[in-house]
């Protein structure tokens, strides 16, 4: 690689030592892709939680803040495995708020924004077009490089906190405009669309795709972000998706012809049947069996998911024998109390979370076998040794099942 | 195929040596909740390597797949005594790249990680064949 005079003296130890854990860690990583510089970012979102980052996590985001690191652009982070305010009611073991209270110390040692949330396109980061950024977060990364045009890979645990102190990232993959070109088709017939459809649809295009970049056809146009945000979730968790193009919906199919010219290498239609073979496939619970606990937010509930979830739960309440958990983004659930949209939810039944999610926190302790969710992703990543069953279904499905009238 | 001691030249992403019995996959593979870092076994319900051990082991597979967490949870590995003695890849990826890296600043453990290879080391290796890696040189040493 070739390095600019301050990188080498990064790397000589010259602006302290976690600067120059960063930059070493991003020049390896570098040359192994054939990267041949260092690029400046405006943004990164990083990792945080201590239910995949363990104890080798906490080792590596302490011994940068303590090495003098400070992120050097905006920089936010994903869900804690631990909702602090509420780890009685939830039951959070004690290593967990252990471990997550140092990873906590030390992200916001380092500067970063403690927004614990995994979208952070709708506050406190939100790139513009063409921004070359450095995140983590699947679901974002789709976001961000599809709806919105900033561009990152799907950034790695530690290079992403590398990324943010040092406000650079090496240039490979979609950074480069030649490698941001769609390369398979997908025809969607659907008329109109359901909520659940963009999370199911979204899997069939991950698994389709794997890690080439699809083009979606077939989108209404009046597509709500809250939906494109579940669509990508679903293609980046089914497959490696870290960027589609959706024609007439998208800045880079708007702008030029996402293909550049090329043909698509495969062309896929996808009809109402493929929705309902793929929601089958979701659905991995015995349909007699009884659901336990019933899970909203994956990725974190906006604030009109939160209201549509008020709308349908007029005069209902849970149901005794069932736990109804909804996760959200801290500021969302702040908003949603102004609005006076949390407390009857809250008196009805349903526990919020914030700062974490079902897919990221202790779950496990309860001992649920049958769960059901409206998010494919949430259905998808569910760990296999959590031996979980589930049951996939739209909003309106998930709360007539966990609920029951007044 | 068993000739001893062939030498195979590849691309050296990480320094350091490394020997062991060959744990082979055809498919890419996976950290997160695809290695359990307490034990070293592969948990993955899919994996062609599920129930095997990666521990001191030369560990080839194409390429890495899965969460962005996986270089945490392969960190996790190897600071618990359980990684493998070097990984042999056809094209890595930052995933495997990144956490090998980690380890040696933080743990001082230094595995070697070789890729794209002169030929199919998956044609080369027998079941239980003992591997040497060369991270310096990208060399790989199929010792018997």
């Amino acid at each position: 690689m070739i390095l600019t005079d301050e990188e080498k003296a990064c790397l000589q130890g010259s602006h302290g030592e976690a600067n120059r854990l960063a930059v070493e860690l991003l020049v390896r990583v570098g040359e192994a892709f054939g990267s041949e510089r260092l690029i400046p970012i405006t943004s990164a979102h990083i990792l945080g939680h201590y239910g995949s980052l363990h104890q080798a996590g906490i080792d590596f985001l302490e011994r940068l803040a303590e090495g003098g690191g400070q992120c050097r652009v905006p920089t936010t982070v994903d869900p804690s495995s631990v909702d602090f305010g509420r780890r009685e009611q939830f039951r959070v073991p004690e290593d967990y708020v252990e471990k997550q209270k140092r990873l906590q110390v030390a992200v916001e040692k380092l500067g970063v924004i403690p927004s614990w949330s995994c979208t952070p396109y709708f506050a406190h980061n939100v790139p513009r077009f063409n921004q070359n950024i450095a995140w983590a977060e699947s679901s974002a990364v789709a976001y961000a490089n599809s709806v919105i045009g900033a561009r990152t890979n799907r950034t790695s645990f530690g290079l992403d906190i590398c990324a943010a102190i040092t406000g650079k990232i090496p240039e490979f993959g979609l950074y480069e405009e030649q490698n941001r070109k769609g390369s398979i088709l997908f025809e969607v017939e659907l008329g109109a669309f359901s909520d659940l459809d963009y999370h199911t649809l979204g899997a069939i295009v991950g698994r389709r795709s794997g890690s080439r970049i699809p083009v979606i056809k077939g989108i209404p146009p009046d597509v709500t972000n809250d939906r494109l945000k579940c669509l990508g979730a679903g293609a980046a968790s089914a497959g490696s998706v870290a960027l589609y193009h959706a024609s007439g919906i998208t800045p880079e199919a708007q702008l030029k012809d996402p293909f550049d010219g090329t043909r698509p290498e495969e062309i896929f239609t996808v009809s109402r049947k493929d929705l309902q073979d793929m929601e089958d496939q979701i659905s991995t619970a015995d349909p007699n069996s009884k659901v336990e606990m019933v899970t909203l937010g994956c990725p974190l509930l906006s604030i009109g998911e939160l209201k549509a979830v008020f709308l349908k739960m007029q005069h209902r309440r849970v149901k005794k024998d069932i736990f109804f958990w909804i996760y959200l983004a801290q500021e969302t659930y702040d908003l949603g109390r102004a609005l006076g949209l949390v407390e009857p939810l809250e008196k009805a039944g349903i526990w919020f979370s914030t700062q974490t999610c079902a897919t990221i926190s202790s779950v496990k302790v309860w001992g649920f076998s049958h769960v059901m969710t409206n998010s494919a992703k949430c259905a998808l990543v569910v760990p296999s040794e959590h031996n979980l069953s589930i049951t996939y279904r739209d909003t309106d499905g998930c709360i007539l099942t966990a609920t029951e009238p007044v | 195929m068993g000739r001893a001691r062939e030498v195979v030249r590849g691309r050296g992403v990480t320094p350091g040596q490394g020997q062991g019995k060959a744990l082979v996959s055809t498919q890419p593979f996976m950290f997160a909740h695809g290695v359990e870092p307490q034990s070293g076994n592969v948990i993955d319900m899919r994996s062609d390597m599920l129930g095997e051990n990666i521990k001191g082991k030369v560990l080839i597979f194409p390429f890495g797949k899965g969460s962005t967490t996986g270089s945490a949870w392969f960190l996790e590995t190897i600071r618990q005594g359980n990684g493998p003695s070097a990984v042999i890849n056809v094209e890595t990826e930052p995933i495997i790249a990144s956490a090998i890296v980690m380890a040696r600043f933080l743990y001082g453990i230094a595995i070697p990680l070789v890729d794209r290879l002169e030929k199919d080391i998956t044609d080369l290796v027998t079941e239980d064949a003992t591997v040497q890696v060369n991270g310096d040189t990208g060399e790989v040493t199929i010792v018997s």
